[in-house]
Parts: structure tokens; C-alpha cells; sequence
């Protein structure tokens, strides 16, 4: 039974995203109001996306068309919400506990990146199970995938891209806001641009009638790279650095205390 | 869908053709569905069930081609990827090849070919899926010493008696000559046939069989279980056999008719038989033959139907239902005669003789073979009255191109319904078939029983539907002995010449009934309403002859309560009230039915006909099922069977690929560690977020 693959990529696509839910968001009721938010925003994203592919009939068999705009969109509401966020300080601030009872403005309002972690979390999340979930609903038969002639690796590799777009999608969030915070308009350039770089190459995974396999790791590999590269800038602008890494194994537990 | 398709554009998904469009989901890459699946369904008497059922969720196995020894001894022996589901040919299908692969414990589920193609479905020499000795049981020589459980003659030496066996896996047949070939070509040969000897690596390809079957134990306990209601919406585990019977009574009465003792004459045939599977019910030999005989042979005596008067006796023709199961019809319309239930509160001793024809197709040495009770002949007044009537239809045959034969004596009665009438009460009865002993019918019962194999098929295109084949000419000839035994037998006197069958009729009820409804004579007698057009414009293959549950009434049986009145009906002129309201009491001496009618002229336009006749319908239900706390389950007076009720979407047939177990469990193994990895991972990344992401102070810089 391939109920073991559905378990599989299951875990594979959202369990290091429900690791980062558990231990980053969930004690925190701001946050997950935010999450939600930025989640909604990407499903209006998608709404729009949906409303332009329905009504430009021509196009509707040509992927490449969609997915451009679909971009496109995503990364405009990214901003929008961006918008909201930067309005809503305020209210965000009465609604927080923390804020009320110790009289102090709470941690997630002074640490921008901290927002920025959690929308661009939310709007990975979303994008990620609105990707997988029909595959994941289709893979608890009995059968796998291959009796057309598909390839067998197909639900791995969704559920790979998966994961590397939602993580993606966090980095992107932290690096997107803080380019429109500091007003370094590059950085929002280079969001939008692997983005729709990333989502390209991922169009090698159609069959066509020359190549008969799907090329996963032509989409997998850049994405991967992607990630990291995206998570390490993400990190730098997060106030992270290679010294506070090391600092962070045993020699530096001191000075953590020392802080406190 | 707009959901689906929009998303897809976004991140990934394979499309195997683009042209197709985009719009099919996961699932139908996946899974290919065999819509020519036909199930064997499970059926219940009083003390087993029979037939098969697979698990709630179906079964799944590795798809195996078995054409011949190798490919069988190769599963049986050394193929690893149990559990197995064999994809046999119709000349493998049989028990021992079954039993092998049952024995062997590596399958769950068997596929038999069966397609109209004679190519990939060749005709095995035999197969009938009834045991050697039907209806014993039930029957008139059960228990005896002498005649009983077939110690004469084994009637039906091909009978494997599958159809009484119990399977623990599903067993279907697929229908689809293309599907088959994608069984074959596209799954088996791409994914599973070994590659001399060695078997093949995963992915392999699978079928889920689905055909969960809701009844278990027997009867007693389904019907039990039904009538135990344990939530607000009761389920149904089975239904009862039964349908009608019809009877005809031949003679013009006055209204105040009484009938006197022995003075009725009972012309019998039977209407059911069964198969394997579900809805493949085509009973050519096996009952078509004795019925159309029979019909014939009341068209040809309603020209002399005035010959009858109140100094001669009353032909009642009798077809019977449910026989094939323990004599359901017969054993009805005894308990209903008991209980002054038929028309004119027929009883027994009304009756004089019963002229009984079973299978008549496949005629043993050219000759109709007339067989009789050797128990009754312990009465000399029976054996001599048993002797006169053999020696009347001998003399008709004589004239017929010495058409009909005598069995011995000593022979008991094959499989009958007259076994019976004769277990109430000894009457003088014949019984007229085409076996001298043992049935010359290979396919007794069975999915073979076909047009083609008693050679009476045609094509319904090329004007086959007046095409005389030599069955026909033959049945012809068999309707006119018939014809003339009955008014002999019933006036006393030798049958005038002319009183002969219409080779013409024969012809159109062998079509109609084989070949497709969807015929001229059909037409003519269905009520003249456009429903009734359509519905039998609609059916695609011949009406099946299996009794089903009891219910809705057969569309065979409406059909020869039609034909029958069609036949021996008169028709009503000026169309008076009778005509219009009374079309359904049954109880009334005369039967009043609305047929469309003969074509005008025209060729387009049918006149309406209003036709009065004493044709009426009787039940065939078994009194088992009546009887308020019956508790003869195990005993062998009234037929117990029934059929199990399935869910809707309890039929399933479908094509996959199975990952191996190795790819499976990596991939779950890959996902639970790299959870478990960033669990651990983000623990400590958050318990040291003011480190990892403290803002450089001066100092480190």
C-alpha cells in the first residue's frame, strides 16, 4: 500500500515547516495572526491568478502564460501585505500581550524580520499545500504513479520542491520587506527575479514529446541552491553573522548568559 | 478544478500530453478503470453461500498472464511477488486450473477474457459451472435409492459445479476486447512477464478487483440480519430469488367456467438458468430452445382452437421460473394451488398429464428424446396411460421424418420441474429434450450457452432477422410434434394436417431472444407506448435469463406473457371498456392487454390492438420467504436462495503501478528523519535565536 508514500512525503514536504510552526510560532498569538494574514494574501494572489487564467481563453492550455503573471501576482500581494503590516504596527501592538502588561513595546514590533519571517512562513505554507495536497489526496491508494509512463520518482520529487519553495518563500519574505524597509529596491528586484527564475526551470518537469522523463533535478538542484543562497542572505540581513554562529556552539553559552 | 489547474501552472506537475489539456487529476495517471468488468456476486441458500466476494477495500495483486502450463507452473512455483491476480483464457478457466492456483495460496483474485471475440476468447471444449447432478436435492428421486443423486445417469458430466463453490477472492470476466488487450500488452508484458523465467523488478504492475458482496453464512442468517434493524437506515444484506411464472389457459370458456377433474392438459417449459457471472445469462440451448418450441407450438394450435370445445380437454401453458434454483416456480405454484391461490382455484387433481420440453437444441442423433418416471409406472393405471402417450407422439414423429425417440424405461426423469409436480401428486408426464442420457449440452448453464454455439446465430445487420438457420428449421419441425402431441393428447383425435409450426415465428423468437430484443416481433407485442420503444431500442444485448431477485418482473418474463397472449389470444375488435381498465386483475377469467400492433403498410405506423386472452402471471417466490418463522432452512421443500445486495460502488476493476517495498519504505524513512532533524534542528536554532541573530556589536566588529 502506498499509504507509506503519502506518510513519506508528507513529512518530506511539511515537516520541517510544522518544525518551524511548533517552536516559532505557536506560543505566540501575534504571530499567528500574521501567518494567517500573510496566508490569505497569498490566497488572494491566487484568486487573481485563477480570474486571469479563466478569462484569457487562448492561453489557457500554455502553463508558461499563468505561471509568468501567477508570479507576477504573488509577488505583488507580498507587497501589498508588506503595506498592511506597516500600517497595522499599531493595532498589532495593542492586540499583543506582552505589550499590555509589561508596558514595553514587544520584540516582534521592534524586530521587523521578525514579522517578515512569519508572512513570508505563511505565505510558503499556503503555496505549499495548495501545490502538493491534491497529490498527496491521490497518493493513498493503492497504486503509484508510472502506469502511463510517468516517472516513479514524481511524488518525491513534488514533495521535495515543495519544501524548498515554502523555505523559499520564508527567506524571501524576510529579505523583500527588509529591502522595502531600508529602501534597497535590488533586494525586492532579486526576490521577484528567482522567483520567477526558480518557477521557470520548474517547467522542466513536463514530458514532452522530445524527452520522455521529466528533468527533476534540473528544478531541484537550482532550487536547492537557491534556498541555501536565499537563506544565508536572509540570515546576514536578520542580524546573523558567521561569528555569532560560532559563538553559538558550547564556548559561547557563557556569553549568552552574560547578555541575560 | 479552476483550483486545481491554476496551482499546477505554479510549482509542478507532469503533464503527459499537453495537448490533452490540463484538466485530469493525479488519480487518473494513476489508476486506468476496466469498465467491461463483470463480477462473479455471491448467492446464499438456506445452509451456504456460494460464489465470490472480495475484501471492503478490493483486492491488490501483481497482474499474471496464464495461457498456458508454463505460465501457470511459473506462478505456482516460482513467482515472488505474491500475492497474484491471474488474468486466464477461456480455455483455462476451468476448475482444475482454479483449484491449482487456489491450493497455492499466491493469489487473490482471478480475471477471466471473455469478449465476443472468438480470437481471444476460443470456445472450450466444455464448461458448465453447475454440478454433475442438478436440482437433485429438491428433486423427485432425492433420498431414493435407486434413482437418486444421479445413479442412472450422471445428467451433466461437464458440470464443474464452480458456481456452487465458495470463493474467498473475487473472480470477473472483462468483456472489452481493448481492455484485454491493454491488460495484456500495456500492463502484463510492459511491467510483469518474466524475462526467461526471471521474474521482473518493481514497479510492477497490479489490479484492485472490488466486489464486496454484502451477505455472508446463508439465507436464515442475511434475512435475519435484515429484518434486525440496528440504525435509522437499515441495511439490506440480500433479497430473495424470484420473479413470475406465466400460465396461459388455451380453451375459449364461458364466464361461469368451472374446470373438472382431470381436465387439463399441463405444456411446460422452464424460463431461467444462470452463469458465473453477473448479468451473462444467454441460456440458448438452455432454456431459449423449449421455450420458443413451446410458443411455436401454442401459435400453431390457436388456429384450431375451435376444434376445443367443452367435450375436449384445456391446454394450460405453463413457463416456470427460478427452476435453476431449486425449483422456485414450480414449487410456488404447488404451494399456491394448496392455497387456492391460481386463477379458477386450479388444483392437482385438475390436472391430467404434463407435457414437459427442456432443452431442445442439441437433439441426440437428429431425435427429440421423450423421458418419463419409472417411479410413477409402479401404478399400472399411470404406466399404461404413460405408455399411450409415448406411443401418440412415436406415431407423430413417425410423420415428422421420424423426428422423436423413447428413452429406456428404466431411465428416471432428467432435471425437470415435472420431478416436482410429480413428488405431490403421480400424474401421467413427458418430458421432451434433446439427450438421450446425459445432456448433449456442454455449456449447461454457462456464459457459452450462445446463439453461435447452437447455431442459430445471424447477423442483426444483413437482414438476420429473417435469415432461417437450421436450428430454426429444426425447432420447426420439433414445435410442429409438439403442436400435434397437444391436440392429440387433448381432443382425442389425430391432428389434422395443416396444424403446423411457422418456421417464420421460430425464426423471429430465436433472433429477438439471441440476438437482440430490439426486434420486429418484440415490438409488435410491447404495450404501445413510447417508454416501452425506447426501452428496448436501448438494450444492446439479449435480455438475460437469470430469475434476479424478486421484485421488479423480468423483462423475458413480460415478454412471454406477450408473446403468449400474442399467440393464443383473440384480438378485440371494438375496443370496449374491458380493454381499458382492467388490464391487471389477475384473478379474472380473461386478461385483457394492449399490444402496438402489427406495421400498416406503410412501414412506419403500427395499429394498435387490444388482445384478450386467459394469459396471466402467478408468482414464483419461494413460500420460505412467506412463511412467518419457517425453519426448513436445511431442508430440501422450498428453495432458500437469495442474493447478496452490494453498495453502489461496490464493482470495481483497475490498472496500476506498485512501488516496491524498498522504494516505500525509503521514502517514508526519508520523510519521519528529515522531520524529526528540523524538529531538533529548530529547537536549538530558536533556544539560541539571540545569539544567531544578536546584531553585531562594535566590539566584534
Amino acid at each position: 500500500m502506498t499509504v507509506m508514500e503519502f506518510f513519506g512525503c508528507t513529512f518530506i514536504a511539511f515537516g520541517p515547516p510544522f518544525a518551524l510552526f511548533v517552536f516559532t510560532i505557536a506560543r505566540d498569538p501575534l504571530r499567528i495572526i500574521v501567518l494567517i494574514a500573510s496566508g490569505f494574501f497569498w490566497l488572494l494572489s491566487l484568486l487573481v491568478s485563477s480570474i486571469l487564467w479563466y478569462a484569457v481563453v487562448p492561453l489557457r492550455e500554455q502553463l508558461v502564460f499563468g505561471l509568468v503573471f501567477s508570479v507576477l501576482f504573488q509577488e505583488a500581494f507580498r507587497f501589498l501585505f508588506y503595506k498592511l503590516l506597516r500600517k497595522a504596527d499599531d493595532g498589532l501592538q495593542k492586540v499583543s500581550q506582552t505589550g499590555q502588561e509589561m508596558h514595553m513595546t514587544p520584540r516582534d514590533i521592534t524586530n521587523k524580520h521578525i514579522m517578515a519571517y512569519v508572512s513570508g512562513l505563511g505565505f510558503g505554507i499556503l503555496s505549499g499545500a495548495f501545490s502538493t495536497v491534491n497529490v498527496l489526496a491521490d497518493m493513498v491508494g493503492p497504486g503509484t504513479i508510472g502506469i502511463y509512463g510517468d516517472s516513479k520518482y514524481f511524488f518525491v520529487a513534488t514533495a521535495f520542491l515543495t519544501l524548498s519553495f515554502i523555505l523559499l518563500h520564508t527567506f524571501w519574505g524576510v529579505i523583500f520587506f527588509n529591502g522595502l524597509d531600508k529602501k534597497q529596491y535590488y533586494m525586492v528586484a532579486l526576490v521577484v527575479g528567482s522567483h520567477m527564475l526558480l518557477s521557470c526551470l520548474t517547467l522542466l518537469n513536463q514530458r514532452t514529446s522530445s524527452r520522455d522523463s521529466p528533468l527533476y533535478l534540473a528544478s531541484i538542484l537550482p532550487a536547492y541552491v537557491m534556498t541555501v543562497i536565499m537563506g544565508v542572505l536572509a540570515y546576514y540581513i536578520a542580524g546573523g553573522s558567521l561569528a555569532n554562529v560560532r559563538s553559538c556552539f558550547p564556548c559561547g553559552n557563557a556569553r549568552k548568559y552574560e547578555i541575560d | 478544478m479552476t483550483r486545481l489547474r491554476c496551482y499546477r501552472q505554479f510549482i509542478l506537475f507532469i503533464l503527459s500530453c499537453i495537448s490533452l489539456g490540463a484538466s485530469e487529476r493525479i488519480s487518473s495517471k494513476t489508476y486506468v478503470i476496466v469498465s467491461g468488468n463483470v463480477a462473479c456476486i455471491r448467492r446464499l441458500n438456506g445452509t451456504h453461500q456460494v460464489g465470490c466476494s472480495s475484501e471492503i477495500n478490493g483486492n491488490v495483486g501483481v497482474l499474471h498472464y496464464i495461457n498456458d502450463t508454463d505460465s501457470l507452473n511459473w506462478l505456482i512455483n516460482s513467482g515472488p511477488h505474491q500475492p497474484y491476480v491471474a488474468l486466464l483464457t477461456s480455455l483455462n478457466f476451468n476448475r482444475d486450473t482454479v483449484q491449482q492456483l487456489r491450493n497455492s495460496k499466491k493469489i487473490t483474485g482471478i480475471i477471466v477474457i471473455h469478449t465476443d471475440d472468438s480470437a481471444t476468447t476460443p470456445l472450450p471444449d466444455s464448461f458448465s459451472p453447475a454440478d454433475k447432478c442438478p436440482g437433485d436435492l429438491y428433486g423427485l428421486y432425492h433420498n431414493n435409492q435407486e434413482y437418486g443423486n444421479c445413479k442412472k445417469v450422471t445428467w451433466n458430466e461437464d458440470g464443474n459445479g464452480m458456481f456452487f463453490e465458495d470463493f474467498e477472492f473475487p473472480i470477473s470476466i472483462v468483456t472489452n476486447k481493448n481492455e484485454t488487450d491493454y491488460l495484456i500488452n500495456n500492463c502484463y508484458l510492459k511491467f510483469n512477464q518474466p524475462t526467461q523465467g526471471v521474474p521482473r523488478e518493481y514497479p510492477l504492475c497490479a489490479v484492485q478487483m472490488k466486489s464486496r458482496m454484502a451477505a455472508a453464512k446463508d439465507s436464515e442468517t442475511c434475512i435475519r440480519r435484515t429484518n434486525t434493524p440496528t440504525n435509522l437506515n437499515p441495511d439490506k444484506y440480500c433479497d430473495a430469488l424470484g420473479d413470475k411464472n406465466v400460465i396461459g389457459f388455451f380453451k375459449d370458456v364461458p364466464e361461469d367456467y368451472k374446470p373438472e377433474k382431470k381436465s387439463i392438459i399441463l405444456a411446460m417449459a422452464r424460463m431461467d438458468s444462470y452463469s458465473l457471472f453477473e448479468n451473462i445469462y444467454p441460456s440458448a440451448d438452455n432454456q431459449v430452445s423449449g421455450i420458443v418450441a413451446l410458443l411455436a407450438a401454442a401459435e400453431a394450435l390457436r388456429k384450431y382452437k375451435d376444434h376445443f370445445d367443452n367435450t375436449t380437454k384445456d391446454i394450460l401453458f405453463t413457463f416456470l421460473n427460478g427452476e435453476a434454483f431449486d425449483y422456485i416456480g414450480s414449487t410456488r405454484m404447488l404451494y399456491d394451488m394448496d392455497k387456492g391461490a391460481l386463477p379458477l382455484k386450479l388444483k392437482m387433481d385438475h390436472i391430467d398429464r404434463i407435457v414437459e420440453v427442456n432443452q431442445l437444441a442439441y437433439r441426440e442423433g437428429g431425435k427429440i428424446w421423450i423421458h418419463a418416471d419409472p417411479v410413477s409406472r409402479n401404478d399400472p393405471n399411470i404406466s399404461s396411460e404413460i405408455n399411450d402417450m409415448i406411443s401418440t407422439i412415436l406415431d407423430i414423429g413417425k410423420n415428422l421424418s421420424d423426428i422423436v425417440g423413447a428413452v429406456d424405461q428404466t431411465q428416471p426423469l432428467p432435471p425437470a420441474s415435472t420431478q416436482k409436480f410429480l413428488q405431490k401428486t403421480l400424474v401421467p408426464a413427458l418430458v421432451l429434450t434433446d439427450h438421450k442420457k446425459t445432456f448433449t449440452n456442454k455449456y449447461y448453464n454457462s456464459r457459452f450457452d450462445l446463439a453461435k454455439t447452437i447455431s442459430a446465430m445471424v447477423n442483426a445487420s444483413d437482414n438476420g432477422y429473417n435469415h432461417v438457420t437450421d436450428q430454426a428449421s429444426n425447432l420447426t419441425v420439433a414445435a410442429t410434434l409438439l403442436a400435434r402431441s397437444l391436440y392429440t393428447l387433448a381432443t382425442g383425435s389425430p391432428a389434422p394436417e395443416g396444424l403446423m409450426a411457422e418456421q417464420q415465428s421460430v425464426t423471429h423468437m430465436l433472433y429477438c431472444f439471441l440476438i437482440s430484443p430490439n426486434c420486429d416481433l418484440f415490438k409488435q407485442v410491447i404495450p404501445p407506448a413510447r417508454e416501452a420503444f425506447d426501452d428496448l431500442a436501448s438494450q444492446k444485448s439479449p435480455y438475460p435469463f437469470y430469475v434476479s431477485v424478486y421484485g421488479q418482473i423480468n423483462n423475458v418474463t413480460r415478454i412471454i406473457q406477450r408473446l403468449l397472449t400474442h399467440y393464443i389470444g383473440t384480438v378485440e375488435k371494438n375496443h370496449t371498456e374491458s380493454c381499458t381498465s382492467s388490464e391487471k386483475a389477475s384473478l379474472q377469467l380473461y386478461n385483457y392487454l394492449w399490444m402496438a400492433g402489427p406495421l400498416n403498410s406503410d412501414n412506419k405506423t403500427r395499429t394498435v390492438t387490444c388482445v384478450k386472452s386467459r394469459v396471466t402471471q402467478t408468482k414464483a417466490y419461494s413460500p420460505a420467504f412467506e412463511i412467518t418463522d419457517y425453519n426448513g432452512w436445511g431442508g430440501f421443500q422450498y428453495s432458500t436462495w437469495t442474493e447478496s445486495s452490494w453498495a453502489t460502488n461496490a464493482l470495481l476493476l483497475r490498472v496500476f503501478l506498485i512501488p516496491s517495498k524498498a522504494m516505500e519504505t525509503s521514502i517514508l524513512s526519508g520523510g519521519v528523519i528529515l522531520t524529526l532533524v528540523s524538529m531538533v534542528l529548530i529547537y536549538f536554532l530558536n533556544k539560541k535565536a539571540d545569539i544567531l541573530f544578536a546584531h553585531p556589536r562594535p566590539s566584534s566588529l
